[in-house]
């Protein structure tokens, strides 16, 4: 039991104890109730995992293309909705080999797959709907490309040559556009009867 | 992305690895993804089927199938989501291929396994004759 003096001196001294000063302390002391990162709005990547997610953003990037802040949202949240997938899948395997035994037959870890069911769940609704998302936001732009491709005198201005937009150059020959109803008559498709 | 990890973190035991190893070729070989988002598709897939089977392992344990039900929902949920994303995928990439680089239809069903032939778009462009 603590004399009087000494509950006094605790006192005194815990008033000393403020927390952490820098910046770097207090970020880290941000995440001390942290324990995987699931229900956090920012992604949580260990250090060991850092070049291999720094790859796959990489990747996902240059093959989805992103313009503009829209579709880079979308892409984020599809980044981190794939990552979190991969760390709960790793959180079941380790379930898995700390119990020996099928996560979905052992009840010891019952409640911790339930949850982790749980977090599943959402990020694979996030992946999905962030991807439908890029699809909707890029058909949207394809969609004004190719209209404003149409009327190109009016929407580009007088004093822009509209052979930019009208004969566009893929792999080294020159392309004309087509229109889809004169398509079938070019190609000397017969018309059903 | 060369070296995406397919199979990463799958949950079976020596008994099982080399029946799940069968089916991630398999899935693999018959989805072909191209590319990191095709790939990240085709690894979710690859483990809704593989959860799959191993609740259908578990069929016997009746003081599990509360839980095995419920994990064979999510898991026939997520496949076939990821199932018709990768159709949509596909189709898409192999509109762009027959749209802009005019690939035989063979060509492309080889390279888009999943992708709806009968629902190309006629393309928007042709190539003329002569480049001035």
């Amino acid at each position: 039991m603590a004399t009087a003096a000494q509950v006094l001196a605790n006192q005194a001294n815990a008033r000393h104890a403020t927390g952490p000063r820098t910046e770097q302390g207090k970020a880290n002391s941000s995440r001390n109730a942290t324990t995987h990162g699931f229900t956090t709005g920012v992604l949580k990547v260990d250090a060991e995992d850092r070049p291999y997610f720094d790859d796959l953003e990489k990747s996902i990037i240059a093959q989805a293309n992103p313009k503009g802040a829209l579709e880079m949202d979308a892409v984020y949240e599809f980044r981190d909705a794939a990552w979190r997938l991969r760390q709960i899948r790793k959180m079941a395997l380790q379930l898995f080999e700390q119990h020996g035994e099928d996560p979905f037959t052992n009840l010891d870890s019952a409640a911790a797959f339930n949850q982790l069911a749980r977090y599943r769940t959402a990020a694979e609704m996030s992946l999905h709907r962030a991807l439908n998302t890029l699809r909707d936001l890029q058909t949207i732009r394809l969609g004004r490309i190719v209209h404003l491709a149409k009327s190109e005198n009016e929407t580009i201005g007088p004093l822009a040559s509209p052979h930019v937009f009208a004969f566009p150059v893929v792999d080294g020959m020159r392309m004309n556009r087509v229109a889809r109803e004169n398509f079938d008559e070019y190609h000397g498709v017969g018309k059903p009867t | 992305m060369s070296d995406f990890q397919f199979g990463a973190h799958a949950i079976y035991t020596p008994d099982s690895e080399a029946r799940f190893i069968e089916r991630r070729d398999s899935v693999i070989a018959t989805i072909k993804p191209a590319n990191v988002i095709e790939a990240i598709l085709t690894e979710e897939l690859l483990h809704a089927s593989w959860e799959m089977q191993r609740v259908r392992d578990h069929s016997n344990n009746t003081n599990a199938e509360p839980r095995l039900n419920a994990a064979h929902s999510r898991a026939s949920r997520n496949w076939h989501r990821s199932v018709n994303q990768l159709k949509r995928l596909q189709s898409a990439r192999a509109s762009i291929d027959c749209e802009l680089y005019h690939l035989a239809e063979q060509q492309v069903a080889d390279q888009c396994p999943l992708a709806d032939l009968n629902k190309l778009p006629k393309p928007l462009v042709i190539a003329t004759p002569e480049v001035q």
